[in-house]
């Protein structure tokens, strides 16, 4: 479904990207790993046109999206949420994921009914009516996702959703990612907790300074020993 | 037509200098604290009256008390900076925006109120006095302004470079949050350098009393073309301000001749647009800025 | 939107505030001083004109100093057209709109991409830069000395003897800015300006097309601001650069959005309610020694509101009767 091909994309004399190449199937679940500064989210912003890249090709459902829009990409079916989350503050929960659901219904009352649909998926239905602002960080990111999902992307990109989350929160949001599997949604996910992202990944890709280092199945990215050294001094987060 | 070349270009360069006195201080202010105070015309239009009523009721003249003037200005800076612009600094650009325009009408209209609308001039024989170099005219006044320009880019060069002060300053205007983990008191940083912008406004207006009249709307005639060279030299740079200045300067004198004189104002404006078109950040300012509100 | 359902979403201040202004102007016909007619008239015009700049500073957060532009725009298309093709101001009305809104278009693309103080000033030079062109356009504005309206009273012609007919032609105009205003905070386009408004890259990646609903903000904007330009040159009867162009024009109606409140459908109308007969009381009494003290008072305001109700004044009105019933209530409580 998603396909990168020799993607670089260069700040200054840096390589943030460094020439990747990785793909993701339709229905699976991609975990993307890497220590701070390896060009995660860079990649993502790349995936959804908030940066250009300065070579190599990405490609969504067979069509090249390099030069695409934030919001014509949205059309097409990616979604993404923020690392650091962004809610439309002053207004409530229902608006935000409306302003999500007017991306595939041009009528309010059924964006409404779309936007109320995905605000029970995530169990924000009790905060239905409440400014955003009024959330705690575990509410917002929900909130994030129920957005992203209820302009029905097909490909879901997750950034760090579990940051800051506690142990309650993350075992919930792991049941709600497996939901949205559920629901026929493709998912790339950043994540830097082991335990969630092995847990619910069927394939990780691992990046270091730019360059994929390891791919594979989270067993296997457990015991390979670049991967382990990359993150030597940081503590496994097992959570 | 080609032997007035030399005149205009000089009287550019004179007229850029003025607009360098009002330039660097709102790109400055602008560089440590994000804000654009639309009344810094208005300031500049105050200190204006006030060193023409030191003239009128003390009889100092205004080489002399711009000291005066320049430190009422800067208690002004340090009042105003207290009552309302420490509020805007990260709030929504509606409050920013319209604070300082409030302010900006609430002191056009002060002096309405106060001088009447009449123009005021101060005329000293000695400042009067027209300096001719070959075919060119040069007004006294005029290359006064210049040099003090050159003084006061090297006084905030010397400040700023070596100063704990100054480097204070120019922290807190690179990053905030750094300097305050740093143990830089940002909130002082930021009174201090408003007050320093408001100062600066006090020695240009001095200055030009003696060049312009004054008028309660007289602010206006120098904050537009003021805020096209801010932009144009790059959002807080100092130097490029000092560039643009002439560079506007130069624009004006010539568009009034070559062009006309009532349709100058309109070439700034079309060059203002044709700039944030092509390189809003202008020429010295860093990419971006341009959409920074806090 | 059901008539039913836009009717349960206005609020008791809304209903409070056309109430009033209806019983104002259906009381016109039993009011013959010109003095109050005019003051009404001069209220309903900002109301409007206020309410349309607030379809794109407040509703788009685009916060435009150079709406005189528009202004003064309608007032001269329609008036031009009049003087040389005699077309009938109500039609020509039209035409200076469809031109704003194309200004407007052509002001956004360049003007969009610069954000908060960046963007004002930018509408700012527009504004001026307008101003100057229709100064020095003396072939088709007459220059600085402006175009004068024929009078020739009439309905084809919009223009009357009496005041009177002015009052209805200028409510309709409010009411019509008003819709405009509650469709903004009902509609799609609506929502995805607030989206816009609050996090503009968020919106985005979410499919709002910012730039379109920016634009569409702003034209709408534009438009309805042109119409009031037509209205006032039909009023006034005679046009200027300096009365339609200027900032003054320009200043105004965010003035009184603000004061009121920004981004409501209510706000603009309490902010003209409030602010024009206070500042017409103080020129009243002061004006002639001392000129500019409405304007001063303009910025003092402008400055608290700014600084300590951002809302502006329909936040405390709107809060107000859920304040006063919890005080009533808990003091009916036993100690």
């Amino acid at each position: 479904m998603l396909e990168l091909q020799n993607v670089i994309k260069k700040f200054g004399g840096l390589f943030a990207v460094n020439d990747v190449t990785l793909s993701v199937r339709r229905g699976e679940i991609v975990g993307l790993m890497g220590p701070n500064g390896a060009g995660k989210t860079t990649l993502f912003n790349l995936l959804t046109g908030f940066f250009p890249l300065n070579s190599g090709t990405i490609n969504f459902k067979k069509q090249d999206i390099r030069f695409m829009s934030p919001e014509k990409l949205c059309e097409k079916g990616i979604c993404r949420t923020f690392q650091i989350v962004r809610p439309f503050g002053s207004i409530t929960v229902l608006d935000n994921v409306l302003i999500g659901a007017l991306n595939r219904s041009k009528q309010v009352d059924e964006a409404r009914e779309i936007a109320n649909e995905n605000i029970k998926l995530v169990g924000l239905a009790p905060f239905t009516y409440k400014e955003a602002n009024s959330l705690t960080l575990g509410y917002r990111k929900r909130l994030e996702i129920a957005r992203a999902l209820a302009t029905r992307p097909e490909l879901l990109l997750l950034d760090e959703v579990m940051a800051g989350l506690n142990l309650t929160e993350i075992n919930e949001m792991i049941d709600l990612v497996a939901r949205i599997r559920e629901s026929g949604v493709t998912l790339f996910v950043i994540e830097h907790i082991m335990e969630a992202i092995m847990s619910i990944c069927d394939r990780i890709i691992v990046l270091n300074y730019g360059s994929k280092l390891a791919e594979g199945k989270p067993a296997d990215i457990a015991k390979n020993s670049e991967v382990i050294q990359a993150y030597l001094g940081e503590e496994y987060e097992l959570a | 037509m080609i032997e007035f070349v030399p005149q205009l270009i000089i009287s550019g360069i004179l007229l850029g200098g003025i607009y360098a006195l009002i330039a660097m201080s709102l790109t400055l202010v602008f560089g440590v604290l994000r804000v654009i105070n639309f009344a810094h015309g208005d300031f500049v239009m105050m200190s204006m009256y006030l060193s023409y009523a030191l003239y009128v009721f003390l009889g100092w003249e205004p080489y002399y008390s711009v000291v005066v003037v320049a430190a009422i200005m800067f208690l002004f800076g340090v009042i105003s900076e207290r009552l309302i612009i420490k509020r805007t600094i990260s709030a929504p650009h509606v409050v920013q925006v319209f604070a300082t325009f409030g302010l900006a009408i609430l002191l056009q209209n002060a002096a309405l109120l106060i001088w009447k609308g009449n123009m005021r001039s101060v005329s000293l024989p000695y400042a009067d006095t027209v300096l001719k170099i070959g075919k060119v005219s040069v007004p006294f006044t005029s290359v006064v302004v210049v040099g003090v320009v050159f003084l006061i880019t090297a006084a905030l060069f010397v400040f700023l470079k070596y100063t704990y002060p100054g480097k204070a300053i120019r922290s807190t205007a690179q990053n905030r949050t750094v300097a305050m983990l740093m143990g830089v008191n940002v909130n002082r940083v930021y009174r201090f350098t408003f007050a320093i912008g408001a100062m600066l406004t006090g020695v240009a207006g001095s200055l030009l009393v003696l060049i312009y009249p004054v008028f309660p709307l007289v602010g206006l005639n120098f904050i537009l073309p003021v805020f096209v060279i801010v932009v144009l030299g790059g959002l807080g740079s100092v130097p490029g301000a000092l560039i643009a200045s002439f560079i506007i300067g130069l624009a004006e004198t010539l568009s009034g001749y070559f062009i006309s004189p009532s349709m100058k104002q309109a070439v700034i404006f079309v060059l203002f647009i044709v700039i944030l078109v092509i390189k809003p950040s202008g020429l010295l300012g860093k990419k971006g800025e341009e959409g920074i509100g806090t | 939107m059901g008539i039913k359902q836009v009717a349960f979403k206005i609020k008791w201040v809304h209903s409070v505030l056309l109430l009033a202004t209806a019983t104002l102007v259906l009381g016109t016909p039993f009011i013959d001083n010109p003095y109050y007619l005019d003051t009404l008239i001069t209220i309903l015009l900002w109301a409007g004109l206020a309410g349309a700049w607030n379809i794109s500073g407040g509703y788009a957060g685009q916060l435009s100093l150079g709406h005189g532009a528009f202004f003064g725009i309608g007032a001269y298309t329609s008036t031009v057209l009049l003087l040389t093709s005699d077309l009938s101001p109500f039609v020509g009305m039209f035409a200076g709109a469809s031109l704003a809104m194309l200004v407007a278009i052509g002001i956004g693309a360049v003007c969009f991409r610069l954000k908060g103080p960046f963007f004002v000033l930018a509408t700012l030079a527009f504004g001026e830069v307008a101003h100057i062109a229709a100064i020095n356009w003396r072939s088709i504005t007459g220059g600085a000395n402006g175009l004068q309206i024929p009078y020739d009273a009439g309905w084809l012609n919009f223009t009357f003897l009496s005041e009177k007919p002015y009052v209805y032609i200028a409510f309709l105009y409010l009411i019509i800015v008003y819709a405009s205003n509650k469709y903004m905070e009902h509609s799609r386009l609506g929502y995805q300006l607030a989206g816009i408004r609050e996090d503009e890259e968020a919106a985005r990646s979410l499919g709002v097309n910012s730039w379109r609903a920016k634009l569409l903000a702003l034209g709408i904007s534009a438009f309805l601001t042109a119409l009031g330009g037509t209205f006032y040159a039909q009023y006034i009867q005679i046009i200027d650069p300096d009365s339609t162009f200027s900032w003054t024009v320009s200043i105004q109606p965010a003035l009184l959005t603000i004061v009121g409140g920004l981004g409501t459908a209510a706000g603009p109308i309490l902010g003209s309610i409030i602010m024009i007969p206070m500042s017409q009381v103080i020129r009243v009494q002061l004006g002639g020694t001392y000129s500019g003290a409405h304007l001063a008072v303009y910025g003092v305001i402008l400055i608290a509101i700014v600084l300590f109700l951002p809302r502006g004044l329909y936040d405390v009105v709107r809060k107000a009767p859920s304040e006063v019933w919890g005080k009533t209530v808990l003091r009916s409580k036993p100690e």
